[in-house]
């Protein structure tokens, strides 16, 4: 019978099920080195107190924290679209799996090697502007509505730059195969792409953070405006599907510079792996370090930002590439 | 499935008085009183289009405690921890002015050292008071972290305070004729320490917050009023010398001992959420000079006037006594008929006058400059 | 204190009345720089007078009194702060007063207060309705007294003249132009 079910079709199946671990995985620890690493730059130490002594130093909040939301009454606003609205986390949440089947993590490390890694990545991420925007809609409540609608104006107009700058490193190694582009850099930081297209980093890097609501661009959950954006209706796993969500976005954001800009797997001495982790730590150490610094945009101004200033400048970046490879 | 917003106007009193105008496609928003930028006491019914204001109405009340009433039921003594509850974050001050209305009715001469004593106080508590609007400031604007600096200064602050008055939050230090409870030289000690700690932290707050890009964008040209406005508000603190009048309770009507410290008033005539905010971060400053002046000129003497009434029974007539609250100006009408208590009690809270104006500035802002406006108003509602 | 350098309150018109000056404890410096009882048709003339004149609004305040309510409007200048006080006497019966929200917009709040705790009504005012008082609030307003507890002018400002002033007469005009709270300083 096993003989029947095409390889394939195992590996993949294997592989999603790394993928979740992976997530639920780097959920924890992100959890747990967000709380840190806002403590450390608060000046306080973050927390400290869960569990027996014989765990230090609070390591067991994210479990308490995944414990308290696995226990929470799922709760459905009265006049809220009950199908959609609990829809809506998993569509968010679904996609931003699949994205981790295409990442090669290292040499060896990868599920499934396609030419159009990168286009099935951009795609599956674009999803989660429908997930948020059906959230937003569903829940019958006007501060999520204004969510939906802001984070719809902030995913659309993101893309367009986010575009822009992966074609420009799309043109210079002519494939959208991951591992390739990893593969065509070297070993040591002046071969990576981010020697060659430093805008396009900068650029890709401010993209991701929008893309993924990160602070300063979080303004579809504002806490201070919007109570909670899109999401001020949800409960336990609803609100945790989100969240678990964000975090796997910015993990996938982080892969992606990882291996546009950073060499990927690519490094000295280390087996890949570990390099492609250590690199990916780095970034969402920024990107953690970044929401814990900076105060918020506000809307007008954070579209000015893509429409005057990346936009134009990826466009330009795509030219400059263009005219050189030409030469 | 009814997604017919407009219908949800159907609400309250306050929803159904606040009519939807004649156009289709506006919003009616109800903003508070559990929203976190304004802080569970106050509650905003925004019509909007899109994310611009057209309309906005406070409805205020959520923690008005009728203080007004209880005066009228209490004895001077049994009401004197009271009126540090209307402000919380600047209690002294409203303390201070409750004393001093019933001294200015009675003509109570305070010793030289109880003013002393509270000048210094009571600008302690203005630093807590400013520094805690500070990192709610910014936390309505979306930067997390500088609360917490501003909470390692004011935590250090109250413990000074707390161990001379008892209290570190809502004080009920002075009294009628002088203060509880004489300082000491630790207390002196500590607030010189304390003070030129401070100093360095200013700059470390301008260069770390105040100089930020996104934040300068933010507050910059956000929410003017004009000074005429002001006045016709009757705004007063911090927003008004935001506005370019220099006009300041201490200097104006000096009372108690301020007229012999040399300090400045800062002003900006930006008129905008800007100027409110470089005020109090000045004003901080100065208060520090204050502190400083008087701890070098402390005299000594009793720290509460020999025979100081502990049951006052004001002569009939009525006072005003106003002072500068970290807010604006706190104002006590006090009438008396001549009984153990007050006749008629009025408190002039700052912050009302200065919400007043809101609805009239937050016309056709965005959502997030009008959380931006409220913030840099500094409210305490009453 | 500010008493040590004030002068006892100057009074607004030349007294006819004797004043009680017996009492040792009369304040010396009330607060007020200039202090004078209206008639409520001339409210907003003066209000409108001590609006050219620069002056902000601080509160409106009420006290309830056997009279009947006594409406007390503080005033104070930034460019030369002194303190003006207008009081206007009104009827228990029919509370009625000109709103000054035209004048001053920033009154319509210390109105709204008034009429939450007195009862008062102020006519003209664009928003009459409950400001710090539950909307569904039975009963008499809160800081109403009770008959028995109700003093008259006397009793309450034994020292104060409570003929109305005209708000076009000179002495009005005068003093809101001169008042100063340095003048009653410098004085002592």
């Amino acid at each position: 019978m096993i003989e029947a079910i095409p390889t394939q079709f195992i590996i993949i199946f294997v592989g999603l099920l790394a993928v979740m671990a992976f997530v639920g995985l780097n959920a924890i620890v992100l959890v747990y080195l967000e709380r840190k690493v806002a403590g450390f730059i608060h000046r306080r130490p973050g927390p400290y107190e869960v569990g027996p002594p014989c765990f230090p130093h609070g390591i067991l909040q994210p479990f308490a924290d995944g414990l308290k939301l696995v226990g929470k009454q799922l709760f459905t606003p009265r006049g809220a679209d009950s199908i959609l609205f609990w829809l809506a986390p998993m569509i968010s949440i679904a996609p931003a799996i699949v994205c981790f089947i295409v990442i090669p993590f290292g040499p060896h490390l990868q599920i499934v090697n396609t030419n159009v890694g990168l286009v099935l990545i951009l795609a599956f991420t674009g999803i989660n502007v429908l997930a948020l925007c059906l959230a937003g809609w569903a829940s019958q409540n006007k501060y999520g509505l204004i969510g939906a609608a802001r984070d719809i104006s902030q995913g659309v107009a993101y893309e367009i730059p986010l575009l822009l700058v992966v074609l420009s490193v799309v043109f210079m190694t002519g494939t959208f195969n991951l591992f390739d582009i990893a593969d065509g850099q070297g070993a040591w930081p002046w071969q990576w792409y981010i020697f060659y297209q430093p805008l396009a980093f900068i650029i890709f890097f401010i993209c991701a953070l929008a893309e993924t609501n990160r602070n300063p661009f979080d303004l579809p959950e504002a806490e201070s405006e919007l109570t909670a954006g899109f999401h001020t209706e949800y409960s336990g796993m609803g609100f945790a599907c989100f969240f678990l969500a964000e975090y796997a976005y910015m993990v996938v954001a982080s892969c992606i510079i990882a291996i546009l800009f950073l060499g990927g797997f690519q490094g000295p001495v280390l087996p890949g792996g570990w390099w492609f982790l250590a690199k990916v730590y780095v970034l969402l150490l920024i990107m953690i370090w970044i929401r814990w610094t900076f105060p918020r945009v506000r809307f007008d101004q954070l579209l000015n930002i893509c429409w005057k200033w990346l936009i134009p400048l990826a466009v330009l970046n795509l030219l400059i590439t263009l005219a050189v490879i030409a030469i | 499935m009814n997604l017919d917003l407009r219908l949800d106007t159907s609400g309250d009193f306050y929803a159904r008085k606040f009519q939807p105008t004649k156009r289709e496609d506006t919003l009616i928003l109800n903003m508070g009183p559990q929203h976190p930028s304004t802080h569970g006491v106050l509650r905003i019914i925004l019509e909007i289009d899109g994310e611009y204001i057209l309309r906005a109405e406070p409805v205020l009340g959520y923690i008005h405690r009728m203080h007004e009433k209880m005066a009228e039921v209490m004895s001077y003594p049994q009401y004197l921890p009271n009126p540090a509850r209307t402000d919380y974050l600047h209690g002294l001050a409203w303390n201070w002015a409750h004393v001093a209305a019933v001294e200015r009715l009675m003509g109570l001469e305070v010793p030289e050292r109880a003013e002393y004593i509270r000048v210094i106080t009571c600008e302690l508590n203005r630093i807590t008071s400013h520094l805690l609007w500070w990192g709610a400031y910014l936390l309505d604007l979306g930067a997390f972290t500088p609360i917490m600096y501003a909470f390692d200064d004011r935590e250090r602050i109250q413990d000074i305070l707390q161990r001379i008055t008892g209290s570190r939050l809502t004080y009920c230090y002075y009294r009628f004729g002088g203060v509880s409870n004489d300082i000491d030289d630790r207390f002196i000690e500590e607030t010189r320490k304390q003070c030129s700690r401070m100093k360095p932290r200013f700059k470390m707050f301008k260069d770390l917050v105040t100089d930020n890009f996104i934040l300068r964008k933010r507050v910059e040209e956000i929410g003017e009023i004009p000074a005429d406005t002001c006045r016709k508000y009757g705004a007063t603190g911090p927003v008004l010398r935001g506005s370019g009048v220099p006009y300041d309770v201490r200097r104006a009507e000096p009372y108690s001992v301020y007229d012999r410290f040399d300090f400045n008033i800062p002003s900006y005539d930006t008129c905008d959420a800007m100027g409110r905010y470089l005020v109090r971060m000045d004003e901080m400053q100065e208060s520090i000079k204050i502190i400083e002046q008087a701890l070098d000129t402390l005299p000594e003497g009793d720290y509460i006037m020999p025979k100081a009434p502990k049951k006052p029974k004001p002569p009939a007539g009525d006072v005003y006594f106003a002072l500068e609250g970290a807010r604006g100006k706190i104002g006590f009408h006090l009438v008396s008929d001549g009984d153990k208590s007050p006749y008629r009690l009025k408190l002039r809270a700052p912050g009302f006058s200065n919400l007043s104006l809101f609805s009239e500035v937050s016309e056709g802002v965005l959502i997030a400059d009008a959380v931006s406006i409220l913030g840099s108003l500094d409210l305490v509602i009453p | 204190m500010s008493e040590e350098n004030a002068k006892p309150e100057k009074a607004p018109d030349k007294e006819k009345e004797v004043k009680k000056k017996e009492e040792p404890q009369v304040p010396k410096y009330t607060g007020y720089d200039y202090d004078c009882f209206l008639a409520p048709q001339e409210l907003l003339k003066a209000v409108t007078k001590l609006d050219h004149a620069d002056f902000f609004l601080e509160d409106v305040s009420c006290v309830d009194m056997q009279e009947g309510f006594q409406v007390v409007y503080h005033f104070d200048r930034f460019s030369q702060p002194g303190r003006v006080v207008l009081r206007v006497m009104i009827s228990r019966e029919n509370p009625e007063i000109p709103s000054i929200y035209d004048i001053f917009p920033g009154a319509a709040w210390h109105e709204r207060e008034c009429f939450d705790f007195f009862g008062v009504r102020f006519t003209g005012h664009p928003n009459l309705i409950p400001l710090l008082l539950d909307p569904e609030h039975q009963g008499p307003p809160p800081l109403l007294k009770e008959e028995t507890a109700l003093k008259d002018l006397n009793q309450l400002y034994p020292d104060r003249v409570h003929t109305p002033v005209s708000p076009d007469s000179e002495e009005f005009v005068k003093e809101i132009n001169n008042c100063s709270n340095q003048k009653s300083r410098n004085q002592s």
